[in-house]
């Protein structure tokens, strides 16, 4: 493609050498002639993007908050130089430099190769991309460019911030009947010896008691005593409403920190944890343990965005099924634009469950964004009050919960009717 | 895939100002566009700065002075002096500046030699300034303004105060008789004349001032200004010595030939009217490429983070786009002036190529078309040539030639040294 520069270097050209024609100027028409020779030889040097591209990210997945080390190898494995070519790696504009740049202007010879090193800063949690490179050839006199694109893309899902809430809990008025796995004595899955027993054919090789069988001559197995966890369940609004605040502050950003804090910490004592999320529709994944579980319910975390308006209603209809007799539930919500949330949480509380509302407060948020009218405020507060000293009157435990409170501080401030 | 990355490095060149100043590829393209434009100027200077013979040999013979507006300050400095001389009925009377300053009685390039190593040294000045404080700068500039505006009204000022002071009544500086003492608007006349004297100078040296500045000083509106100037000049000077205006308005200008002559420069490749015109059009793009491509570069750099100015990966980078403009900057502007004379010489070679065909009548009317060789037929014929060069693109792959040489010499070099065994 033509530059400006170019363009206007053609038309002053011509125009000298017509004019230059015109009062037989020697000189106009030898200045017009150098002009178009020099876009003319300057075209005989093209510029290529035939590049081998490869980025090493220092993690594929990482919190929120955390530092992101890229490193972009650029080669040219053409026999041509690449000429003077500007490389861009383009990185979600949610991320943030922070040091380093994602750019740099090359000029590579035949098998010669760059790296462009820098560091990113990801502020916001979620599946992002990092790519495709853009690369722009510019003639040396920025006469003529050509954009190009290597479709070269490294996926990373930032999960959101953990928090520890150990302290927290144990102070706050939170009910301590789940107390993590407490061993049985019986026999099943667990982590404490409880006794050997001969081996039958099925049983896995590793909890074969290698020292019992060379001792008695006769294959053992170690058995365990099983393990009573709890399960606990977690239900994260993720409507459209939840959005409502700036892009780092919102119910749904403090929510999913908090979801994936409680998580952290129920997992670390070995209770179950199941996850669900309602937008437009329900995502409910089933309680279980270990490492894994919590490497899922954080990439279930990352994923979520605001949409939809689905009612707690449907998603407590939906899952009673699934709830565990007496088991707590957590209920991360706004308690905005649902008129279901009462009930639900009355139904639920009537089912024999522990229940705790961790509620974002909303109308603060919008606040922070726009002006509203003292009066107005005043008056939404009220109502909001109202609604968690009735979620409290059904013997929830409800958190209201502020924006500049961290989430340990708002979990000792459970309120119960 | 998740490795370890490593961090950026610091290597002990880096791309911060005071480096890139002493940079050898920075330096040579601030020399090169110096060179450009001094040449370019020298040459203006040598193919307008002259009047009209007629005008010359008119005024010779009269023993009168001539003027025209043609690119030399001595000619309006001797004009000027003259002038004042008559004026004051002084004939010894000599301006301001003395005539080893300005060039005035100079013949040739001697004419312009003197002023430009001033304006070099008051350039060199004006660059050490720029790397000064800010407050430092504003001290010197407010100082060099106090004291020309002293000098122009200070004694003025003084003498008139004094004289008011002195005779105790109050009177107007001006207007009043020489013998009374009390026209001290003549205090006024030696500073305005040594400004109208470096203003004169300053019209003719605009490119030179202007640009020296802008290359050493890393300014694009001095760049701008230093290119303008010269067009604006060839601009007026082709209106003013155009057939049609000199018929009715001739201020003297000496004209370019109409006619290319007989080819004898280059082997052969043009002739000596078009070599200057050539060389002014090509020296004025290296000059404008040159000096825009340091500004660009350094603001490049400039901008570039903290971090990535200590980067190894970015200085060499930027030394190798670097290497590759000087590299351009000589081979493709060789490159331009060889087709711009070999288009421009077209229509010979046209008019030799239908010679071989002897005897045919079309031949024979071709190399007697006179149409061929004048104006309209050498741009037309140029014109097919700088599109038949601008194809060649797309037949001769030498970028990829070249490529294979570079990548040859790579190999040669990258080659370890054979191992003399020894019995």
């Amino acid at each position: 493609m033509w530059t400006r520069k170019a363009a206007l270097i053609l038309t002053s050209g011509l125009s000298l050498v017509l004019v230059g024609m015109m009062m037989s100027n020697f000189q106009l028409m030898t200045i017009g002639i150098v002009f178009i020779s020099f876009l003319t030889v300057n075209g005989w040097v093209s510029g290529h993007g035939d590049l081998e591209i490869s980025r090493t990210l220092s993690a594929d997945n990482m919190y929120k908050g955390d530092d992101l080390y890229v490193e972009l190898a650029i080669t040219n494995h053409s026999s041509r130089r690449t000429q003077q070519l500007e490389i861009y790696d383009n990185i979600p504009h949610e991320m943030k430099l922070r040091s380093g740049l994602n750019y740099m202007a090359v000029n590579l010879g035949p098998g010669e190769t760059t790296r462009i090193r820098y560091v990113l800063r990801c502020p916001l949690r979620g599946h992002h991309s990092i790519g495709p490179v853009s690369i722009r050839f510019r003639n040396t006199f920025n006469l003529f460019s050509e954009e190009m694109f290597i479709n070269h893309r490294s996926d990373l899902v930032i999960f959101p911030q953990v928090r520890d809430i150990e302290e927290a809990m144990v102070r706050s008025q939170t009910p301590k009947m789940y107390t993590g796995a407490t061993t049985l004595r019986t026999p099943g899955p667990g982590t404490e010896f409880f006794s050997l027993r001969d081996y039958v054919p099925g049983d896995p090789f590793k909890i074969i008691n290698w020292k019992a069988f060379a001792r008695t001559g006769e294959l053992m197995v170690n058995e365990k005593c099983r393990d009573a966890v709890t399960d606990v369940f977690i239900l994260l609004d993720s409507r459209e409403i939840a959005r409502i605040g700036t892009v780092l502050k919102n119910p749904l950003e403090i929510g999913s920190v908090a979801a994936a804090s409680l998580a952290s910490y129920f997992l670390q004592r070995r209770d179950s944890v199941a996850l669900a999320v309602y937008d437009d529709r329900l995502s409910f994944l089933p309680q279980d343990t270990g490492d894994k579980q919590y490497f899922k319910i954080l990439s279930s975390l990352a994923g979520v965005s605001p949409k939809g308006a689905m009612p707690l209603q449907a998603v407590t209809n939906a899952l009673s099924p699934r709830f565990s007799r007496g088991s707590p539930v957590f209920i991360i919500t706004g308690l905005e634009g649902d008129s279901t949330t009462i009930p639900a949480i009355r139904d639920l509380c009537g089912r024999g469950h522990e229940v705790i509302v961790l509620s974002p407060s909303g109308i603060d948020y919008e606040r922070i964004i726009t002006r509203i009218p003292r009066m107005s405020y005043e008056v939404l507060k009220l109502e909001r009050q109202n609604r968690l000293t009735a979620i409290a009157g059904f013997g929830a435990r409800v958190i209201d919960w502020m924006p500049d409170v961290e989430l340990s501080q708002a979990l000792l401030q459970v309120k119960s009717g | 895939m998740a490795e370890e990355v490593q961090l950026q490095q610091e290597g002990l060149t880096t791309l911060h100002l005071r480096h890139l100043r002493k940079k050898w590829q920075i330096l040579s393209l601030q020399v090169l566009a110096t060179i450009s434009l001094l040449w370019m100027f020298m040459l203006i200077t040598r193919t307008y700065g002259a009047c009209d013979s007629a005008v010359v040999a008119s005024a010779n013979s009269r023993n009168a002075l001539y003027w025209c507006p043609a690119y030399d300050h001595t000619l309006t400095l001797a004009w000027m002096q003259a002038i004042l001389a008559d004026g004051m009925s002084d004939p010894t009377y000599s301006l301001p500046l003395p005539d080893w300053m300005t060039g005035a009685g100079n013949s040739g390039d001697g004419r312009y030699f003197m002023p430009i190593v001033i304006i070099s040294l008051f350039t060199a000045g004006w660059v050490a300034l720029g790397s000064q404080t800010a407050l430092i700068r504003r001290r010197v500039s407010i100082g060099i303004l106090g004291v020309a505006i002293v000098y122009l009204a200070g004694i003025f000022t003084l003498t008139w105060l004094w004289g008011m002071f002195s005779s105790w009544s109050l009177y107007l500086p001006f207007g009043q008789t020489v013998s009374s003492g009390r026209n001290h608007a003549e205090h006024l006349i030696g500073p305005l004349t040594l400004y109208i004297q470096l203003f004169i100078m300053l019209l003719v040296f605009v490119p030179i001032v202007c640009g020296l500045l802008g290359i050493w000083n890393l300014s694009k509106r001095m760049l701008s200004w230093a290119v303008a100037w010269p067009l604006l000049f060839l601009g007026f000077h082709a209106l003013l010595s155009y057939e049609g205006v000199r018929a009715n308005f001739d201020v003297g200008l000496e004209t370019l030939p109409s006619q290319i002559g007989e080819a004898t420069e280059f082997g052969g490749l043009m002739s000596p009217q078009i070599a200057p015109l050539l060389l002014i059009a090509v020296l004025f793009i290296v000059f404008l490429e040159s000096a825009f491509a340091v500004i660009r570069q350094i603001e490049y750099a400039f901008r570039l983070p903290e971090s990535c100015k200590k980067d190894p990966e970015y200085v060499r980078q930027f030394e190798n786009v670097m290497n590759h403009h000087l590299v351009h900057t000589v081979g493709v502007m060789f490159f331009v002036w060889l087709v711009s004379a070999l288009a421009i010489k077209f229509d010979d070679l046209i008019i030799s190529l239908v010679g071989l065909f002897e005897g045919n009548q079309w031949s024979e009317q071709v190399r007697e078309s006179l149409e061929l060789q004048l104006t309209y037929g050498t741009v037309i014929s140029a014109m097919v040539f700088v599109v038949f060069v601008a194809g060649l693109r797309y037949i001769v792959p030498w970028q990829r030639i070249i490529g294979f040489i570079e990548v040859s010499m790579k190999e040669r070099s990258e080659q370890p040294a054979p191992v003399v065994e020894e019995f």
